[in-house]
């Protein structure tokens, strides 16, 4: 039996707990620190509506142990207000109607977080990129449209103001 | 309130105590290669989880112990260098396409492109794809035309050998992938094809690599038609790139067991092979 | 924010969902309750002869394992559907003498954790002696294997309508299209699976939090099950992740967990793992249509024979052979066809059930029809746009009862057809897309008309076709003393948006802004009983209804008190922005404070009103709905490969009303995202034995973004006659042409001779149709 405290950070905050570094991720989410925000779809690594952030990458919170995010910062979309760009990326969501039953929601948010993140990308604001990056997360509801046009409606904003680049690098 | 098929706590036949996997997490290859020789067997390596949870969840044998390899440094070497490249085991494939030499293997981009998404590439590491032997995946194909070479803590082999009868690798008890490398890349064009369910994510139904060296020879691999995947040189380069392909399948036709299921039968894979291959040879010749 | 009818209000629950505060019933705190797990078949049919629980017993935190024995005393479930001569199938949660499906319940187990509960699942064995199995309509039919021998053949029920003189119309025409028609199993896949918590209450009640389309059903069926009275039973549907129809009818794990919970006395909680999902919540389509048309030279359709076949699977609990019955009821859509001969039917096989799922049974029957104009189009050289025109019915003959008895309310089906064609280019893209070629990949283009049967209703119709509950809506308002309100329904919130439509009607009948009026919903407790719940395109049309009408008895009192207020006479006041004033006298005015304050705290009461602000109202559909649409479609299709991409839909429909344009869109394009995935990619399968091949989303493949191309919407208003509000239902629309358009738009493509008659559109089939693939 390893007796480890694991060391994260979990929304802002730093966490020291002792349980199994073989539990997952999502299983401690919402069990030991009762952040039920996190949906679980399949439990398979496929659908993608567990998923998290850790350090601003996403990942199946059901494809996660708990020793495996050591050192890490974990956002869930508990802390994605904190964010700078949590309430412009809900905001948008509110405004396109890019929820329908929400299940995969809270996913959508961080994976929206991620994309506009990525440094990779040239155009956030293209379409045809915005759907491939969302084939990470599943949704039965919506036909996907109007998460597309809450994250490019995000994208654009962001690349039209003069505050883009600082949004971007502040967490 | 977790729903997630709680397999990874193990249950004991007699019930009395359930118990999770040790877990341990070296950060060097020396502490590595130190916690993984004291109990190679009842140990797995994992590296990023994505296929190895899965298994466990739907019943593999649980081990006493598992070694997480995402903190050893050492793994985790990228190097490009005039046609040399040396992927670390530990990288993961969202950081090498992120990197600026993510060009250089030729094929790389495309081929990691085809694997599951974003959120699956930032965990799947180069060393968990390879040693996990599935032979639909995309990057073990692409690198068996290359003809890249496996290095372990301990040794050298072509990739070809690491593939064994059924779909396992013919790793050694404690053996370690540390990386894989692919000599005389700038001289080769390659074009990886793969036919998907659907248009976006998902496993491949059928993959195909072509690489082409200076000279015009060809070497062509295919998943998703035989149980291994195939790897062959083609001989008789002159003839037009569908006679070719057709010439190619024939020949290896007999070569392993056939891959059918329910939503893609033989006949369609074999003609969507020829069709990909087709494709791919016409595109490197170009 | 003022939110009238047809604005689009935002949904407050988004901005909640978007904070990670979504309340599924796996959300609901119950550390105190025992964890269920099922043994589950792993055969699809066998006689049951013994259940082997002991190690299951001896799992440290198990506290019961259940069997089909102990249920023994309860009632079986009953079917929603009942037709006239419905063989009836009587089983419980868990099977008793039979399997008859791989993954049907055999035993349960409770305890402390998940973990013993499912390890303890696992070590339950069964001695089976194995039966032949019935895997297909077709051996289904033979009738050699019997699933319940007492009925003598595996039909679970028969309807037929008959007008006319089919086989004299069909002689004397001039063309007839005779096809067979699939429609493949797919699964509704809610992201949410099914999941029940059940807590005895102290007073010896039960509450059943359950992700549920349909509160009242559930209670009627763990009431009936258990012989447990009404008022002890308290079901709540919270947030619902997801239902599609799935979640429509009871289950059998409701009774289960409740029968447990009283059993043992403890809080019970069961959350279906994906696995369970597919191969225990119910499927949807899995039809097979065979439709003969007769058409005269003209194109104009002379009279239709067919017989629509329903695999029911193994149980034919829930809706029945209901969406074979639907698909026979509109198979002649919005046309008029002179004469008929259709019947439709449900046969047991030992596949897990099918059930409702959006369409239902509407999705098959535009399949066959218009596959069918299309056909009839190309060999009579009609274009497939004018073939349709000379079938429509006129908008004069509205409303039009249909051969099968539906009642087509209102619409103007030409007028749209050329709208939305015109918008989408018709002409010119079908011109362009022969000769845009490039290498195998060719492009088509297609379209279809549909019709929705919206509004589900009449409760007398109910009865007539067997639906066991009534088709009226309950709703009840109260207006707080603070002059705020609330309204209590029991229309059901999946994701539709149903609570901030009925907030919208509400706060515009009481001209109060939107915020001012809260829902309260998804509770046997507060809802007053309605029947037929959140389902068949009701929501808006039937509970909008209900709650236009309850707000509009409120309103009269509210005016009444208010005039009393101002010292009016009640005939002179109106309530306007959010009071009430005398008519032409702004000066004049008092708020809905003020009313509220006199109505509770009164120093009179007038005449005819009682102190409290506070209705009820019943609304009774008169007739359905009928919802109509022309989906058109650009396809790509790669020739050497069978791969078909949607690269463009414009999508036409009218669905009287829109009180949130937004959410209306919503529902389209949701819908049309399913449908892609039926018509493409989705397919639940069986092996040889009837085993689940697909019971994983792995395999399963459900369209991701990158498969669904931008959908544009025209949008048609005319208002049904039948529903206060003008207000048709628009929840199935996306669905139901979608997957005719794309088969009209591949067929298009094609330059081989074949017909794309199945669902989905495989590579294979594609190839087929195509003479490229033997
Ligand atoms: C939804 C989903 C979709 C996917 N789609 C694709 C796809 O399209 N194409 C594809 O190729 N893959 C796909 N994958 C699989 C994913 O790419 C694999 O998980 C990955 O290739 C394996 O890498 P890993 O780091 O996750 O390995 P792990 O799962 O951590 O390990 C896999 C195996 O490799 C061993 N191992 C790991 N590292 C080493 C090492 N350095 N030396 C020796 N042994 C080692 C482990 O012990 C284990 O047995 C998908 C997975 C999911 C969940
Ligand atoms: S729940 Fe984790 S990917 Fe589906
Ligand atoms: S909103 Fe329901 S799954 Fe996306």
């Amino acid at each position: 039996m390893t007796a480890r405290v694991q060391h994260f950070e979990l929304n802002g905050q730093r966490i020291e707990c002792d349980a199994h570094p073989s539990k997952l991720v999502v299983d401690y989410l919402r069990e030991d620190a009762g952040l039920t925000g996190t949906n679980i779809g399949c439990g398979e690594g496929v659908c993608g509506t567990c998923s998290i952030l850790v350090d601003n990458c996403s990942a199946r919170s059901c494809l996660l142990l708990l020793g495996q995010i050591e050192e890490t910062s974990v956002l869930t979309i508990e802390g994605l207000a904190g964010h700078t760009l949590g309430p412009v990326i809900q905001d948008a969501f509110s405004r396109h109607f890019a929820a329908q039953c929400g299940y995969c929601t809270p996913a959508m948010l961080l994976i929206a977080l991620e994309y506009l993140l990525d440094g990779t990308i040239e155009n956030h604001a293209d379409k045809t990129v915005i759907r491939d990056r969302l084939a990470s997360v599943m949704c039965r509801c919506t036909g996907y449209q109007p998460i597309i046009d809450a994250i490019h409606d995000v994208a654009k904003s962001l690349a039209l103001g003069p505050a883009s680049q600082k949004l971007r690098t502040t967490p | 309130m977790s729903f997630v098929p709680q397999l990874l706590a193990e249950f004991p036949e007699d019930g009395t105590t359930m118990k999770r996997p040790d877990f341990s997490a070296p950060t060097s290859l020396l502490e590595l290669k130190h916690e993984y020789s004291k109990s190679p067997e009842g140990t797995m390596l994992i590296a990023g989880g994505q296929s190895l949870l899965p298994a466990l969840f739907k019943g593999r044998s649980m081990p006493d112990k598992l070694i997480d390899i995402g903190r050893v440094a050492e793994l985790r070497r990228l190097e490009f260098g005039s046609g040399n490249v040396f992927l670390g085991a530990g990288l993961t494939f969202t950081q090498i396409l992120a990197s600026k030499g993510a060009t250089v293997l030729p094929g790389l981009v495309a081929a990691l492109g085809y694997v599951g998404n974003c959120t699956i590439r930032n965990r799947a590491t180069v060393g968990g794809s390879l040693a996990w032997a599935d032979p639909r995946a995309e990057l073990s194909l692409l690198l068996l035309v290359l003809d890249a070479v496996v290095v372990t803590e301990r040794r050298e082999f072509a990739l070809a050998d690491l593939y064994g009868e059924a779909g396992q690798n013919n790793l050694a008890p404690g053996e370690i992938i540390v990386g894989v490398r692919v000599n005389g890349c700038d001289a080769k064009k390659c074009e990886f094809l793969e036919l998907m369910p659907r248009a976006s994510a998902g496993r491949a139904v059928i993959g195909v690599a072509v690489c082409c060296d200076q000279l015009g020879s060809l070497r062509i691999a295919v998943s998703g038609l035989w149980k291994p995947q195939i790897c062959a040189s083609v001989v008789g380069c002159d003839l037009g790139a569908e006679s070719l392909a057709e010439s190619w399948l024939t020949d290896h036709c007999e070569a392993a067991a056939k891959l059918a299921d329910i939503a893609f039968g033989w006949a369609y894979r074999r003609r969507a092979a020829a069709v990909l291959m087709t494709r791919a040879i016409e595109s490197v010749r170009r | 924010m003022t939110a009238k009818i047809g604005q689009s209000a935002l949904r407050p629950d988004i901005a909640r969902f978007a904070r990670g505060e979504g309340n599924y019933v796996s959300d609901i705190p119950a550390p105190d309750a025992l964890w269920i797990a099922l043994a589950r078949s792993s055969v699809a049919h066998a006689e049951l002869i013994s259940i082997n629980v002991d190690a299951a017993r001896r799992v440290p935190g198990v506290r019961g394992v259940f069997t089909g024995r102990d249920l023994a005393g309860t009632t079986p479930q009953s079917s929603l559907w009942d037709l006239p001569g419905q063989n009836h199938t009587h089983l419980r949660a868990l099977a008793e003498d039979r399997l008859r499906y791989a993954g049907q319940p055999y035993a349960a187990v409770a305890a402390e954790t998940r973990e013993a509960a499912v390890q303890a699942a696992a070590l339950i064995t069964s001695d089976n002696r194995p039966l032949e199995t019935v895997g297909s309509i077709d051996e289904s039919l033979t009738g050699d294997t019997l699933l319940y021998p007492e009925w003598k053949s595996n039909a679970v029920a028969k309807q037929h309508w008959e007008f006319g003189d089919v086989t004299g119309a069909l002689t004397q025409s001039h063309l007839v299209v005779a096809e067979r028609f699939m429609s493949g199993r797919v699964h509704p896949m809610s992201l949410e699976p099914r999941s029940v918590l059940v807590r005895p209450e102290p007073d010896g009640s039960l509450t059943i939090w359950t992700s549920t389309q349909s509160i009242h059903q559930v209670r009627a069926s763990v009431a009936e099950c258990l012989g447990l009275p009404e008022h002890r039973l308290r079901v709540i549907a919270p947030d619902v992740g997801g239902s599609f129809g799935m979640k429509a009818c009871a289950y059998g794990e409701e009774t289960l967990l409740a029968f447990i919970a009283l059993k043992l006395n403890r809080p019970v909680r069961w959350i279906e793992t994906r696995r369970e999902a597919f191969i225990g919540s119910t499927h949807g389509r899995d039809h097979r249509f065979d439709l003969e048309t007769g058409f005269d030279a003209d194109g104009r359709i002379t009279a239709m024979r067919g017989e629509v076949i329903l695999d029911k699977g193994a149980d034919a609990f829930g809706v029945s052979i209901g969406t074979a019955w639907i698909s026979g009821a509109v198979i002649t859509s919005v046309y008029h066809v002179p004469a008929i001969d259709i019947s439709a039917s449900g046969l047991v096989t030992n596949k897990t059930p099918t059930g409702a799922y959006r369409g239902f049974g509407q999705p098959e029957a535009a399949f066959a029809i218009e596959r069918t104009l299309d056909i009839a189009a190309n060999r009579l050289g009609i274009d497939a746009a004018e073939i349709r025109r000379r079938n429509f019915v006129p908008s004069y003959a509205l409303p039009y009862t249909t051969p099968t008895g539906l009642v087509l309310d209102s619409g103007d089906y030409t007028g749209l057809l050329d709208l939305t064609l015109s918008r989408f280019g018709y002409t010119d893209r079908t011109r362009a897309a022969k000769s845009r070629a490039m290498g195998d990949i060719r492009t088509g283009v297609g379209f279809a008309c549909y019709s929705e049967v919206t509004n589900f209703g009449p409760s007398a119709l109910c009865k007539a076709i067997g639906v066991a509950n009534a088709g009226f809506d309950v709703a009840t308002i109260r207006m707080e003393p603070s002059g705020h309100v609330r309204l209590f329904t029991s229309q059901t919130p999946m994701g539709q948006g149903i609570e901030t439509v009925l907030a919208q009607i509400c706060a515009d009948e009481l001209t109060v802004p939107v915020e001012d009026v809260a829902v309260v919903h998804g509770d046997t407790l507060s809802a007053s009983y309605t029947g037929y719940a959140s389902g068949g395109s009701r929501g808006a049309g039937v509970g909008g209804a209900s709650a236009a009408l309850v707000s509009r008895k409120l309103a009269d009192q509210i005016r009444r008190w208010g005039a009393l207020v101002l010292k009016a006479d009640p005939a002179e006041v109106e309530l306007i922005q959010g009071g009430v004033q005398v008519v032409d006298d702004p000066v004049r005015r008092c708020s809905m404070a003020a009313i509220a304050g006199e109505a509770y705290f009164p120093s009179t009461v007038p005449e005819g009103l009682e102190p409290g602000l506070e209705a009820r109202a019943v609304f009774e559909p008169s007739s359905l709905a009928i919802s109509y649409g022309v989906v058109a479609v650009e396809i790509e299709v790669d020739l050497a490969l069978g791969t078909v991409r949607v690269k463009d839909v414009v999508f036409g429909h009218d669905c009287g009303v829109q009180i949130n344009p937004k959410i209306v869109e919503g529902q389209i394009i949701g819908g049309v995202a399913q449908a892609i995935g039926a018509s493409l990619f989705e397919t639940i399968e069986f092996d040889d034995a009837m085993l689940p091949v697909t019971t994983s989303l792995h395999d399963y493949f459900l369209p991701l973004a990158a498969d669904i191309p931008t959908i544009n919407l025209v949008h048609q208003t005319t208002p049904t006659p039948f529903s206060p509000l003008g207000v048709k239902g628009v929840g199935e629309s996306g669905v139901i042409g979608t997957p005719a358009a794309i088969a009209n738009a591949v067929q298009h493509a094609l330059e081989g001779s074949g017909l794309l008659l199945t669902l989905p559109l495989t590579p294979e089939r594609v190839l087929k149709a195509n003479d490229t693939l033997r």
